[in-house]
């Protein structure tokens, strides 16, 4: 572990600030929008966004309407390790931490997730060299 | 991930789980409970190595705990 490159990848939707991944085309979606449209998250097709592991605390975002989010908007590392993976990259307990850290919404249509969208992710993350993957699910 | 999730997870199949006693919506501390959220990082990566076959689901011991901790 101490020589490879790991990536993260959570289903919170987290996203970076200026980057908001945009469901359903809609700019802007409030954290009470979420909450109202679950039903039309759970049959769609999951965004992936990519969080550069430089972007600061002030500029982490968080919008899921699947559970409550004030915990990961308080302290991201309670499901969204940025930090923590530094960290452990900088006392060489890994090699490597991937940028950028990779977050979607869990709920959303599992058929797609696991059949084309999945596999896709994951061969983004290999393209980016990771050799290993941590995934926290909320 | 949260042990909430724990049959449905097995169901999954996936290759290496850790399982925290831990809400939904926190899996890996409290907020600010770096301490924590280190040391449940570190016991997952060593499934990587540890583990001997797919599969393998492991209930992380620690209790959850509320802090105060520093921000």
């Amino acid at each position: 572990m101490s020589e490879s490159r790991v990536a993260l990848l959570t289903t919170t939707d987290h996203f970076a600030e200026g980057y908001d991944p945009k469901p359903f085309g809609l700019d802007g979606l409030t954290q009470e929008q979420a909450i109202r449209m679950t039903g039309e998250f759970g049959t769609a097709d999951p965004v992936l966004s990519e969080i550069p592991i430089t972007t600061s605390r002030a500029d982490t975002r968080v919008r899921h309407g699947g559970y409550d989010i004030r915990v990961v908007a308080a302290d991201r590392n309670s499901c969204l390790p940025i930090d923590r993976m530094i960290e452990l990259a900088d006392e060489g307990v890994i090699g490597e931490f991937v940028n950028p850290a990779y977050s979607f919404v869990g709920l959303a249509s599992q058929l797609q997730l696991r059949k084309e969208i999945g596999p896709a992710w994951a061969a983004k993350a290999k393209a980016a060299e990771a050799q290993a993957a941590v995934l926290v699910p909320i | 991930m949260s042990r909430v999730f724990k049959h449905r997870t097995a169901a999954m199949n996936p290759a290496q789980t850790l399982l925290t006693p831990h809400p939904m919506g926190c899996p890996l501390s409290a907020p600010f409970d770096s301490e924590k959220q280190k040391d449940v990082l570190k016991v997952g990566l060593g499934l990587l190595e540890s583990a001997t076959s797919g599969g393998t689901i492991v209930e992380y011991q620690k209790s959850y705990r509320t802090g105060p901790f520093e921000s």
